[in-house]
C-alpha cells in the first residue's frame, strides 16, 4: 500500500474523530433555534423569503414589496432591515429589549443587534461577534464635520478581549432619494472613513431628518462588510 | 565548507543588515518534521503552541512526523520512520535481526531547545536531540544558526554529529561516540550525544513569489545505513533544493530533488491550538438584560411580599427554565431570600462555563422579583457544584453596554467555593432533560503494527445517560462495527498478565460491543471534596467498581485525589460475561494535580495498575484557554524491561480537542487522544468515564476566568 494512501487515511481518521455529524438529543448536537417569542416566530413566517432579495425592477416583485410593505405597515411593529453579505445575512429584526439608552433588536434566530440612537454597538450571534465599542452619538455624525474616535472589541480564537483603535473624519455628501421597502425617502447623507492599525472602512449615514437616522451602512468587524441598516417601520 | 558557509552568511548579513525590519518568512518543517530546510535542521522554532502533522517522504524512507512547539523554546517531536527495501541486498543470506523486515519501521523522539533568538546581527540558534531515545537508528545531535534577511531570505548553518555528522566529517572535536546498548529500547542514550564525527550543514531558503519558497541545502548525512550498506537509495550528492507552496496558514507542500537521485515530497498540516480558526463562537445571541425600574420611580416593584406566597418559588424555578430552555441549560435548584437568589443549573451546550453562566444571569435578570440584588450562579456537572459565581444585579444592568464590559463585571464579581445546595432550595420537577442519547460514527485506530502500521475500523456508537435521581446515573454505550478489522502481528508477548495487549483480540470478537454499562454516584462530601462511586462495565476490557474521592479547593493551584477499584477481565465478545479470563485486579492511584498558572500543569499519579504492577506516572500538560490540551506521560513502575517488553515503560502523548475549535459552534463535546509508540501490559490504567477532575471541568476560578469574556456572549 502505498504511504501517501497511509496518510490520507491518517486525516480521514483524525477528521472523522473530531468533526463527523451526529444524532441525538444531547444539545451539543441539536440544532436549535427560535419559538419561545411568539411575535418573532409572526415575523418569521412573513419574511420568509424576502421579495427584497429578489429583481425590484421586476412588476411581479414590485407588487410583492408593496404587499410586503402593507402587511408590516398594519402590524404595526417597529421593525429594522438588517443585512450582511460576507455573514450571508439578512432579515427582519424586531426589538427585544433595552437598557440605558440601547436598543437590541433580534432576528427570529436570535441574532441581535444592539443600537444606541441608531449606532450599532454591539451585536450577538453572528459568530465574529462586536462585543463592545465606544462610538461617536449620533449628533456627532450628523453634523458631517470633524474627526472621531471608533473602538472596536471582540473576542479572539482563545476567547481573550481584543480591541482595535480608528481615527475618523466625518464628510458631508450630496443628498439622497432612497427606498426603503417600497416606500421613498429624502435624504441627507454623511460618510465617516475611518483608519487604524487593522485597515480602514468607511461608515455611511442616511438621515431622513435632523439626527433622525434611516438608512446606514456601519462597520462591524475587520475583514467583514459592513452592516446594512434600514429602519423600515418606526 | 562550514566556514565558507558561515563567511557568506556573515557577509549577507553585513550586505543586508541596512534592509528595513520587514515580516520574517514563516518557518517551515523538512521532511523530518521539525523546523528546518529540507532533509536538515533549522536554528528556527515554529510559533509557540502550533501543532504539525508531517509526511515526508523521498526513496523509500517515509516519515509521519507529530510536533508540538511546547514552549516559544522547546519542541518536541514524535516520528514514525518506514524504511522500505531494508533487507533486499543483505536477505537472503542474513535474514535474522532487524534484517528479517522487508520494510523497517521505527519510532523517534526528538527534542529542540532554541538557546539564541534572532537579533539585528545574530542568528537563532537551536540545539537539537534527534532520535534519542530507543534503537537510535536515526539519533544525530546538532546546533544550527539561523537568520533571516528582509521578508524573503533565510541562511542556515549547521554543525551534526551522529546521523548527521556521517558526510563531509570535519574530525570529532568531543572524542569517539560510544556504541549504543538499546537493549528493549526506551532509554536516553545520552552517552553518544554530541560525540563522535562532526559535519557542518547548512541551507538556503528564499521566497521568489507569494505563497512559494525556493530552498537548497547541502546535507551532513551520509544515509550509510540505507544508501551504502542496504542499496535503499543512491546518494549521489550532498545537494538537495526544490520549492514549497503554502497555500493558506494551514497547509504546506514541498517538492525537491534529493541527493542527485531522487524525488521527495512532504507535507505538513499546521495548526494553532490557541486560536480557533473561526475566531468568536456562534451560537444563538442571548436575551438582553432587563433592567429594573428605579426605585424612586416605582417604589412597588421592590415588594419583598412575593417571598411569602406559597407558590412563588415554583413559578420563578419554571420561569428561568422556559428562558434557558433554548440554550440546553436546565436550573436544578433555585433558593431565594428577599435580596438574594441562587441558582444551580446544568449547562449541556457551552464549552465556555462562563458563558452559560452569562446566560444564566440574563434569564434572572429578565424573571426574578426587583428585591433581589445578588445573583448567585452555580454551575452543576454530575450534580457536583465547584465554584459559586456571584453578581450584583446592578452591575449587570448598568456595564452590559459600556467599553470593557467583561473586565468591568469580573472586577465586582467573587468566585468562591459553593458547597452543597442551601437546605431551603426548591428543585425543577421538569424530568424531561435527565436522558439523553447520542448516535455518532466511531472509528479506532490501530497503529505501528510491524507490519501494517496503520489500521483503521470504523462503525457507529450508541450513549445513552439517565439520571436516575439527583446525582445518580445510569449510562451506557454500544458500538458496532461495520467497516475493517485489525490484524495483530506479533509483538504480544510479556510476562505480565495481558491486561492491554489482546485489544486487538476485543475489536476482532466484539464487533456489536457493549463498551460501558454502569451507574454511577456523585456526592458532594465536603465544601472542596467529591466522590464518586462506579459500578459495572466500566470499559471495553475491564468490569467491577470503582471508587473515587477528590479534594480541589476552587480558588487554589493544586488539587488531590485517590481512586480504588476491584475489576475483573471482561470477554472479548464484548458481553456481559467475565469467564474467559479469570484475571481479577485491585488497583487505584493516589494523584496530585498542580497548575503552573502559565496555562502548563503537572499530575502524578502512583499507585498500583492494572498488571498488579506498582509505580508511578507523571503527565505533563500544557493547556489552552478554549479548551485544547496537549501533553506527554512516562509510567515507571516494578515490572521490568524484560516483562514490559519492547520500549520498556509506558509513555505517550496526549490530546483534548474540543470539537468547538473545528465547528465554531458551542459544544461541549472533547475528543481525547492518546498516542503511544508501544501499546502493552505494563502500567496500564483503568479507563472509567467522568471520573471527579473531568466532571469537575470548567468549575474551578481557573476554569471561568479564563474564558471569562464569554460571560457576555
Amino acid at each position: 500500500m502505498g504511504t501517501i494512501l497511509e496518510m490520507r487515511y491518517l486525516l480521514v481518521a483524525l477528521a472523522a474523530a473530531v468533526t463527523l455529524s451526529a444524532c441525538g438529543n444531547d444539545p451539543s448536537f441539536k440544532a436549535y433555534g427560535g419559538g419561545a417569542y411568539p411575535l418573532l416566530a409572526a415575523i418569521k413566517a412573513k419574511t420568509s423569503p424576502l421579495p427584497i432579495l429578489a429583481d425590484p425592477n421586476d412588476p411581479a416583485t414590485r407588487a410583492g414589496i408593496l404587499n410586503f410593505r402593507a402587511g408590516l405597515q398594519k402590524q404595526g411593529q417597529p421593525l429594522i432591515l438588517a443585512s450582511n453579505a460576507s455573514l450571508k445575512f439578512g432579515t427582519l429584526l424586531a426589538p427585544f429589549g433595552g437598557s440605558n439608552g440601547v436598543e437590541t433588536w433580534s432576528s427570529t434566530g436570535y441574532q441581535t443587534i444592539s443600537l444606541r440612537d441608531g449606532m450599532m454597538v454591539a451585536t450577538r450571534g453572528f459568530g465574529s461577534d462586536l462585543m463592545s465599542s465606544v462610538l461617536p452619538s449620533t449628533a456627532t455624525i450628523a453634523a458631517a464635520h470633524g474627526t472621531t474616535s471608533r473602538r472596536y472589541s471582540y473576542l479572539d480564537g482563545a476567547d481573550k478581549p481584543q480591541s482595535f483603535d480608528f481615527t475618523c473624519q466625518l464628510a458631508p455628501a450630496p443628498p439622497e432619494s432612497i427606498e426603503v421597502v417600497a416606500k421613498l425617502y429624502a435624504t441627507r447623507k454623511v460618510t465617516e472613513a475611518c483608519s487604524g492599525s487593522q485597515g480602514s472602512f468607511t461608515n455611511e449615514y442616511w438621515f431622513d431628518h435632523g439626527t433622525n437616522l434611516r438608512q446606514s451602512k456601519q462597520f462591524i468587524a475587520p475583514k467583514l462588510n459592513n452592516m446594512f441598516l434600514q429602519r423600515v417601520i418606526d | 565548507m562550514y566556514t565558507k558557509l558561515m563567511a557568506i552568511a556573515i557577509m549577507a548579513a553585513g550586505l543586508l543588515s541596512v534592509c528595513p525590519v520587514l515580516a520574517q518568512m514563516a518557518p517551515s518543517t523538512n521532511l523530518s518534521g521539525e523546523s528546518g530546510i529540507i532533509d536538515m535542521p533549522s536554528g528556527v522554532s515554529m510559533p509557540d503552541g502550533w501543532l504539525t502533522l508531517n509526511y515526508g517522504r523521498f526513496g523509500g524512507i517515509g516519515r509521519t512526523t507529530l510536533s508540538f512547539q511546547i514552549s516559544p523554546r522547546l519542541s518536541g517531536s514524535f516520528r514514525y520512520v518506514g524504511i522500505r527495501n531494508w533487507n533486499a541486498e543483505v536477505c537472503p543470506p542474513k535474514c535474522s535481526g532487524a534484517n528479517a523486515f522487508e520494510t523497517y519501521y521505527d519510532r523517534n523522539f526528538d527534542l529542540r531547545y532554541q538557546i539564541l533568538d534572532e537579533g539585528k546581527y545574530l542568528p537563532s540558534v537551536t540545539i537539537g536531540l534527534q532520535d534519542f531515545i530507543g534503537t537510535s537508528l536515526s539519533s544525530a545531535e546538532y546546533i544550527a544558526a539561523t537568520k533571516n534577511f528582509g521578508d524573503r531570505l533565510r541562511v542556515t548553518a549547521g554543525l551534526g554529529f551522529g546521523r548527521l555528522g556521517s558526510y563531509g566529517s570535519i574530525g570529532k572535536p568531543f572524542g569517539d561516540r560510544p556504541p549504543i546498548e538499546f537493549g528493549l529500547g526506551g532509554t536516553v542514550n545520552a552517552g553518544q550525544w554530541f560525540r563522535g564525527k562532526a559535519a557542518p550543514f547548512g541551507g538556503i531558503e528564499y521566497k521568489f513569489a507569494d505563497k512559494w519558497v525556493f530552498k537548497v541545502e547541502y546535507s551532513s548525512n551520509a544515509y550509510r545505513a540505507e544508501a551504502e550498506n542496504r542499496g535503499v537509495f543512491d546518494r549521489a550528492s550532498p545537494l538537495n533544493f526544490g520549492v514549497e507552496y503554502q497555500g493558506n496558514a494551514n497547509l504546506r507542500a514541498g517538492v525537491y530533488s534529493l541527493y542527485g537521485s531522487e524525488v521527495g515530497v512532504n507535507l505538513t498540516i499546521l495548526l494553532n491550538p490557541a486560536q480557533r480558526p473561526a475566531g468568536g463562537v456562534g451560537g444563538v445571541g442571548p436575551i438582553p438584560i432587563k433592567p429594573r425600574p428605579a426605585y424612586a420611580s416605582n417604589p412597588a416593584m421592590y415588594t419583598t411580599d412575593w417571598v411569602d406566597q406559597p407558590n412563588s418559588k415554583p413559578v420563578l424555578i419554571n420561569g428561568l427554565n422556559k428562558n434557558l430552555e433554548r440554550e440546553a441549560i436546565y436550573v436544578e435548584s433555585l433558593s431565594v431570600t428577599t435580596h438574594t437568589a441562587q441558582v444551580r443549573f446544568r449547562n449541556t451546550l457551552y464549552d465556555a462555563s462562563a458563558q452559560a453562566v452569562g446566560r444564566v444571569a440574563r434569564a434572572m435578570a429578565l424573571t426574578l422579583p426587583s428585591s433581589i440584588d445578588t445573583f448567585e450562579i452555580v454551575p452543576l456537572s454530575n450534580g457536583l457544584a465547584g465554584a459559586k459565581v456571584t453578581v450584583r444585579r446592578s452591575d449587570l444592568e448598568r456595564l452590559e453596554f459600556t467599553p470593557d464590559p467583561a473586565g468591568s463585571l469580573l472586577a465586582s464579581t467573587v468566585i468562591a467555593p459553593a458547597g452543597t445546595a442551601p437546605r431551603d432550595s426548591t428543585y425543577s420537577t421538569d424530568r424531561h432533560a435527565r436522558f439523553n442519547w447520542t448516535l455518532t460514527p466511531w472509528a479506532q485506530t490501530m497503529l505501528f503494527d510491524p507490519a501494517e502500521p496503520l489500521q483503521i475500523i470504523g462503525g457507529a456508537s450508541l450513549r445513552a445517560k439517565y439520571e436516575i435521581t439527583r446525582g445518580v446515573y445510569l449510562s451506557g454505550s454500544v458500538t458496532q462495527t461495520l467497516l475493517g478489522d485489525f490484524i495483530l502481528h506479533g509483538g504480544g508477548e510479556s510476562s505480565l498478565p495481558r491486561v492491554r495487549s489482546r485489544a486487538a483480540s476485543y475489536y476482532a470478537d466484539g464487533q456489536t460491543a457493549i463498551t460501558t454499562l454502569t451507574i454511577a454516584a456523585y456526592r458532594q462530601l465536603g465544601r472542596e471534596l467529591y466522590g464518586r462511586v462506579t459500578v459495572g462495565y466500566l470499559e471495553q476490557m475491564f468490569g467491577g467498581i470503582s471508587t473515587e474521592v477528590l479534594y480541589q479547593p476552587v480558588n487554589s493551584r493544586w488539587a488531590i485525589g485517590a481512586d480504588l477499584n476491584y475489576v475483573a477481565q471482561r470477554n472479548t465478545d464484548g458481553g456481559f460475561g467475565f469467564d474467559q479470563f479469570d484475571y481479577r485486579v485491585l488497583t487505584g492511584h493516589v494523584s496530585g494535580y498542580y497548575d503552573f498558572g502559565n496555562g502548563y500543569d503537572v499530575r502524578l499519579d502512583v499507585g498500583r495498575y492494572l498488571a498488579g504492577d506498582v509505580g508511578g506516572t507523571v503527565t505533563l500538560m500544557r493547556n489552552f484557554s478554549n479548551g485544547w490540551k496537549i501533553g506527554a506521560f512516562v509510567t515507571k513502575t516494578n515490572a521490568s524491561a524484560e516483562a514490559f517488553g519492547e520500549g520498556s515503560f509506558d509513555k505517550g502523548i496526549v490530546m483534548q480537542i474540543p470539537l468547538t475549535y473545528f465547528t465554531g459552534k458551542p459544544s461541549r463535546t472533547v475528543r481525547p487522544f492518546v498516542l503511544r509508540p508501544l501499546s502493552r501490559d505494563g502500567g496500564a490504567r483503568l479507563q472509567v468515564n467522568d471520573r471527579l477532575r473531568d466532571t469537575l471541568r470548567g468549575t474551578t476560578e481557573d476554569g471561568l476566568t479564563q474564558q471569562w469574556g464569554r460571560f457576555w456572549k
